[in-house]
């Protein structure tokens, strides 16, 4: 009913019984910005799709990089990708970022009144887009309709290039955590009785007594008192509605934690990457939860053997071509070289790094760094490197 | 002497955005190193977190004040600020139900972290302060929040203080804008959207936008020997092939390069400098030099 169609149901308390294992593997790309994450993630679905596994993957990269990649259309609702290779088993998605918040309301709150005091509240109109962490809710949202429309036997997801990407694990949880929090109703009881007069002039004494009164007048005195006003009648909406959260943070807890989803975190040979995935690791680990993978992506292994023969075509003079010619190619080569040798030496060093901050259990593999331009050649190209990398991926 | 980068920008605050992993904090980095080789005091801001700063400043980070502003810290500074005393703030924010309500407040965060920048701007104590924001789309966003603020809760302290930390941190004339961007078409489409962006919501363009990680024309000449060869020696066809696949790849990155560009220009930035591709990770001291070279050509 709602245009993100996160089905209701199992939302509410009827969903307390855990659910049954998934018949859905779901794999979770994380990754800080530039290691090429999308094109992996797009690269870890066909190989799926080789395989004829049924794939849809889902990129909240809001640039147009995954169709790119796909050399297809990829808009609001999963579609097919016409690559040969895919076989017709590879579908992809995209939310849209602007739209969903306003969609996402449209299915927390069911009461039409009630729906449209909350966008017509100026906290939500000025700060809404800024509220943290919406994004991730609306990314799990529709994560969990595709999940539970049993379409699927793989979804890949491609999350935000942030380190900070895994704050949507936790955050079903910690927003359910402060909806039951006493502030909030606490706040919400206040928007029905914030009175100017009263609030702005209570005596200001006996710092260390918190008193509710205390903190309603500091409150009050921080953020005036339309305000206040405003941010509690939100307060006061969103707790009403606290069941439709619990049975969304309890879905998406069980979803994130089911042991058939997997995690991987997609590298670079650069410093930059190398610490966004140590931070990663530790991340996970204090959800308790561990990476099955960790990829290595554009590590430069051996250059390609047609350059080194032709350089010895070289020194075997087996060139007829204006000496300039020959010059060109001579310095084209050895630039090559010598960029293969630092990508090399980086690829090396960073895939002994990354073997020492892998958890017991986690795989470190590499892919390689692609010499071709066209995005879908690249996917192509890289899909055949995961098919190489071994078995269960 | 080289011109250097820190005089391309006039503004005492310099924020330094784009897409994740295009090298922003090394070029914010690079300004704030280059600003401090030139006599300024120089302060380099990162939030939360100052391991990427700490990486690219490296041994010369004497040179240049490190400033990583932490949320708890920045929250209870500002609303001290506002209260009178940090003793009620701090009593505040460790109250076990008001410290969730806080954390409640919609871009509080945001705006605690641009108060401190206001803070830092207004001690004097730097003639330069170089910001390191997030990521585009969220860039946008920060700094739309002191204004949102100041709109949304009038005169009450908080959207007083809105108001200001906008006339003095934000406004255009009180603080640039660097955007970092790489020649790849996706990105550099992507940075014209956060251009486009910035003019309609906040009603400025990018004063330098830095096109990193540039690719060298190979020489002419390559691709002819090259065909040659193939024709010439039929055994050495497939490797010729596969190599004139390489040289075209690399001839295609140029082109994206030069659109790049073209993009780049089209967003009215005033400055629009070039990065060499260095394929490996570039300190700030060398990337503060390529910008002097390119800055003063």
């Amino acid at each position: 009913m709602s245009p993100i169609d996160m089905s209701p149901e199992g939302a509410g308390p009827a969903s307390r019984p855990a659910p049954p294992p998934m018949g859905t593997r779901l794999s979770v790309c994380v990754g800080g910005g530039g290691v090429g994450k999308t094109t992996t993630s797009a690269a870890l679905a066909l190989s799926l799709a080789q395989r004829k596994r049924k794939t849809l993957v889902i990129t909240v990269d809001p640039a147009r990089r995954l169709a790119d990649a796909l050399g297809t259309e990829v808009g609001r609702h999963a579609q097919p990708v016409t690559l040969d290779r895919a076989g017709g088993m590879l579908f992809a998605r995209m939310p849209d970022s602007r739209m969903s918040l306003d969609d996402f309301v449209l299915w927390l709150f069911e009461d039409p009144v009630q729906r449209q005091r909350v966008m017509n509240n100026p906290a939500y109109r000025e700060l809404g887009d800024s509220l943290a962490g919406v994004h991730e809710l609306i990314t799990i949202g529709l994560l969990q309709t595709e999940i539970d429309s049993g379409h699927w036997d793989e979804v890949v997801l491609d999350t935000a290039p942030s380190r900070h990407a895994l704050a949507f694990l936790t955050y079903p949880s910690r927003l359910l955590g402060l909806l039951e929090a006493k502030a909030l109703a606490w706040l919400a009881a206040l928007a029905s009785t914030a009175d100017p007069s009263q609030a702005e002039h209570k005596p200001k004494s006996g710092l260390f007594e918190w008193g509710r009164s205390k903190a309603e007048a500091i409150m009050g005195k921080i953020v005036g008192l339309d305000g206040l006003r405003n941010l509690s009648a939100l307060f006061a909406d969103m707790v009403s509605v606290r069941e439709r959260w619990a049975g969304l943070a309890r879905r998406t807890d069980h979803l994130l934690r089911n042991p058939s989803t997997r995690y991987l975190i997609i590298g670079a040979p650069t410093g930059g990457a190398m610490a966004d995935a140590a931070f990663l690791v530790d991340n996970l680990g204090r959800n308790g939860l561990k990476p099955s993978a960790i990829v290595l992506n554009r590590a430069e292994s051996e250059p390609p053997l047609c350059e080194q023969r032709v350089m010895q075509a070289i020194s075997d003079a087996l060139f007829d071509v204006p000496e300039q010619h020959l010059l060109a190619l001579r310095n084209t080569l050895e630039t090559m070289q010598n960029e293969h040798q630092l990508r090399g030496q980086a690829a090396t060093r960073t895939m002994s790094a990354l073997q020492d901050i892998a958890p017991a259990g986690t795989r470190v593999l590499r892919l390689p760094f692609i010499h071709r331009s066209e995005p879908s050649a690249i996917v192509i190209a890289l899909a055949d490197a995961w098919l190489a990398t071994g078995s269960d991926l | 002497m080289p011109i250097g980068i820190s005089s391309l920008l006039k503004a005492p605050v310099v924020y330094v955005t784009g897409k994740g992993g295009v090298g922003k904090t090394t070029v914010a980095a690079a300004i704030a190193y280059d600003a401090s080789r030139h006599g300024q005091r120089a302060a380099l801001v990162e939030f939360d977190d100052g391991e990427a700063g700490e990486r690219t400043l490296g041994a010369d980070r004497s040179h240049v004040a490190h400033v990583v502003l932490r949320y708890d810290k920045s929250l209870v500074d500002t609303l001290g600020s506002i209260l009178g005393a940090k003793i009620i703030a701090r009593a505040l924010v460790s109250h076990h139900a008001l410290r969730r309500l806080i954390s409640a407040v919609p871009a509080l965060r945001e705006f605690a972290f641009l108060d401190r920048v206001c803070a830092l701007a207004s001690s004097k104590r730097y003639d330069r302060i170089i910001v390191d924001l997030p990521a585009s789309g969220h860039a946008l966003d920060w700094l739309r929040v002191p204004n949102a603020f100041a709109r949304f809760l009038g005169r009450s302290p908080l959207g007083v203080l809105g108001r200001r930390i906008h006339d003095e941190v934000v406004a255009v004339g009180m603080s640039e804008i660097v955007v970092v961007t790489l020649a790849e078409p996706l990105v550099v489409k992507e940075t014209e959207q956060l251009c486009e962006r910035m003019k309609n919501e906040l009603g400025t363009v990018p004063s330098v936008v830095v096109v990193n990680r540039v690719m060298m024309p190979d020489p002419d000449g390559a691709w002819e020997a090259v065909v040659a060869l193939a024709e010439r020696h039929p055994a050495l066809a497939s490797d010729a092939k596969e190599l004139l696949d390489i040289l075209r790849a690399r001839s295609d990155q140029v082109d994206d390069t030069e659109y790049a560009f073209g993009l780049a220009r089209a967003v009215q930035a005033r400055h629009v400098i070039r990065l060499p591709d260095a394929a490996a990770d570039p300190s700030a001291a060398d990337v503060a030099q390529w910008l002097c070279a390119e800055a003063s050509s």
